[in-house]
């Protein structure tokens, strides 16, 4: 088979697989592109959680097996929602009512897209923690399409580095080898569809509430951060998590508006799969634990609401966080201990303000922040939203601050990927206060 | 124009992007402080649309910059296409090691690896004496074939010398790594007896277990 009609078809059952889920929860409150976007997140999660669930907990091999379970699984789902499908099917309408500009920008999106695929395919795997950790990984794993558990061997659970590190990116990548051959790079695709269910995440959630074209501006502006570009089409596994924190915060946002369960569900869902990409998926899953507990008393709503939260996420992290126990894995690969570095300060500030990685995004988030402060107590929905950013980059603030993490921000190393995973996230929350404070200083007439 | 630079991709291109410099500002600084002085100098007639025309006008110079690269990156990756893998990992990999500074040490790799699948049998065990930054490198590349060895340097059926940082000398079949003693010259410590298989490059050999 063609290599593309693969890749096709590996991806194409990962959107099926999502899909289900995401219809049955979301139903109409979001746009069919949006729902794809969704689709790719949840159905990567839930194809790498079965993975793992069977290769490192159940210790089986990879085989054609696989491929036979989830056929029936999207099967399954499909039937399960087909009313959503005939309908699709039936209605059979495209909205091609675009301004010019939307157009443009439209274009100048998908052109971006298409380049980051481009890229991804055609680059090979050559980035430091890619050929040691992410990429490597899949490749361990595809000698025998097998965890090794044998201690005495190389690719012990995963090999040399961070073997503490969560499966979901190594084991996406494996799926992918698996189908189209261990030596091809196309596997790297994935990275390429995190970017894109970012973008579309970015128009369609800030369209919603703000306008389709101010949702499109949006996009844009995030699509045309150099770093973020480069990260599109490279293993790492940065880009991903960034993902899953936009969808999480997302619907969090969305479950303080409406109240409804299936928002916090699903919120619950993508907070649980972030932890699933990376050690820091746990930082701020406590922050949002932290922000919802507070928002729960605060607003005097039942605290057995969180269960929607908790269960799906728990589900989720329990088959990872009994491996991790099992094989007494460290926590964080923090050098802990109480340092104070002034320079520390100077050297963040030359990744966020001085560097040509973010165009001039950080600049734009203090003079909304600066614009907006005041009115940002009385909408909860924002308050919640902004408190969680900002336990979220206290934490980092805190590790590279006062503890031997202070040497990533001193060499210009994982600092700035760090501060990546909270750009769409905030830049998603910056654009729905933007529009609230012109909405009430017009309505207030000043 | 100035600021339609591409930057080399190097091993940090995946941590910052460098700053484009003018004179002694970068843009990026410059385009920032233009975009909050516009924001001030409008604050009384700001509307959210007046808002995202002065982001406009700030994002543009760095966004030329980004078009101006996304530009030449289709370009290339369009050449690359008409390559095959085997190729572009080699010019992927000099390319880099220029740009960070590494001169042939990581654009070497290919071409040994190369001549390591030709001279030793897959499945074999390998032992590697490498940079540490480098080695990850190798591993990846020979995992699917051969089996490596890390705990004891002796159970390896084949030893891979890449520019290793410390010296190693091969004499009578034998070879040897050398250290600094604490009297200021160097002792010899034993790794080994080896036959030479292949000297691929000046500090680079591929040495069978006799």
């Amino acid at each position: 088979m063609m290599p593309l009609l693969k890749i096709i078809i590996s991806a194409g059952i990962i959107f099926l697989l999502g899909w289900p889920l995401v219809d049955w929860l979301i139903k109409q409150r979001f746009k069919p592109l949006a729902k794809m976007a969704l689709a790719w997140l949840t159905g990567s999660g839930l194809l790498a959680w079965q993975l793992f669930l069977f290769l490192a907990i159940g210790k089986l091999t990879l085989g054609n097996w696989f491929w036979y379970l989830i056929t029936v699984e999207a099967g399954v789902g499909l039937f399960w929602r087909r009313a959503s499908v005939i309908a699709w099917w039936r209605a059979k309408k495209f909205n091609f009512k675009f301004t010019w500009q939307e157009w443009l920008l439209g274009a100048l999106l998908t052109l971006i897209i298409a380049a980051a695929c481009l890229s991804a395919l055609v680059r090979p795997t050559i980035t430091y923690d890619s050929v040691a950790i992410w990429s490597w990984r899949a490749r361990a794993l595809s000698v025998s399409n097998a965890f090794d558990f044998n201690p005495e061997s190389f690719t012990y659970l995963g090999g040399i580095f961070h073997r503490n590190y969560p499966w979901q990116v190594p084991l996406l990548l494996s799926w992918f080898n698996y189908n189209l051959g261990a030596s091809e790079n196309a596997a790297n695709i994935i990275f390429c569809f995190y970017f894109a269910a970012i973008i579309i995440l970015l128009a369609a959630a800030i369209g919603k509430r703000a306008g389709r074209i101010v949702g499109l501006l949006a996009a844009i502006f995030f699509a045309t951060m150099p770093l973020i570009f480069y990260h599109a089409a490279t293993a790492y596994a940065d880009l991903p998590l960034a993902a899953y924190l936009l969808a999480g915060i997302i619907f969090l946002v969305e479950w303080w508006r409406e109240q409804r369960w299936q928002m916090l569900a699903l919120a619950g869902v993508f907070f649980g799969l972030a932890c699933l990409i990376k050690l820091e998926g746990a930082l701020f899953l406590l922050a949002a634990l932290a922000v919802i507990l507070m928002g729960l008393i605060k607003e005097k709503i039942k605290l057995n609401k969180i269960l929607f939260w908790l269960l799906p996420l728990i589900i989720i992290i329990l088959p990872w966080s009994y491996f991790f126990i099992k094989y007494q894995f460290a926590l964080t690969n923090i050098e802990w201990g109480l340092t104070w570095q002034p320079r520390v300060i100077l050297s963040l500030a030359a990744a966020l303000f001085w560097h040509n990685s973010w165009n001039v995004y950080w600049f734009v988030l203090v003079a909304v922040l600066f614009l907006s402060w005041s009115r940002l107590k009385k909408n909860r929905v924002l308050f919640y939203g902004w408190l969680w950013l900002g336990l979220a980059i206290s934490g980092f603030l805190i590790l590279y601050l006062f503890t031997g993490e202070s040497r990533f921000v001193l060499n210009q190393t994982a600092a700035s990927r760090n501060f990546l995973l909270l750009v769409p996230a905030s830049l998603y929350l910056a654009v729905l206060s933007l529009r609230q404070y012109f909405y009430e200083k017009n309505n207030s007439g000043n | 124009m100035l600021w339609l630079v591409r930057a080399a991709e190097n091993l940090n291109s995946v941590n910052f992007n460098p700053a484009l410099i003018w004179g002694w500002l970068s843009l990026t600084l410059f385009s920032g402080l233009f975009f909050w002085l516009l924001v001030w100098l409008n604050r009384k007639t700001l509307t959210l649309k007046k808002f995202f025309l002065i982001l406009i006008i700030a994002w543009l110079p760095l966004a030329a910059n980004f078009f101006y690269n996304l530009y030449l990156t289709i370009k290339e990756d369009i050449n690359w296409l008409k390559i095959d893998q085997d190729e572009r990992r080699q010019l992927a990999l000099c390319q880099i090691s220029r740009a960070s500074g590494l001169n042939e040490t990581l654009c070497g790799l290919n071409d040994f690896v190369e001549a390591v699948k030709q001279t030793v049998p897959a499945g074999a065990s390998i032992q590697l004496a490498a940079e540490p930054g480098l080695k990850s490198y190798f591993y990846y590349d020979l995992i699917p074939t051969y089996r490596i060895v890390v705990a004891d340097l002796v159970r390896a059926d084949y030893f891979l010398v890449y520019a290793p940082p410390e010296s190693y000398v091969y004499a009578d079949r034998t070879l040897y790594r050398q250290l600094p003693s604490q009297d200021g010259n160097e002792i010899r410590e034993k790794i080994g007896d080896y036959d030479l298989i292949k000297q691929v490059a000046p500090r680079q050999f591929i040495l069978k277990r006799l």
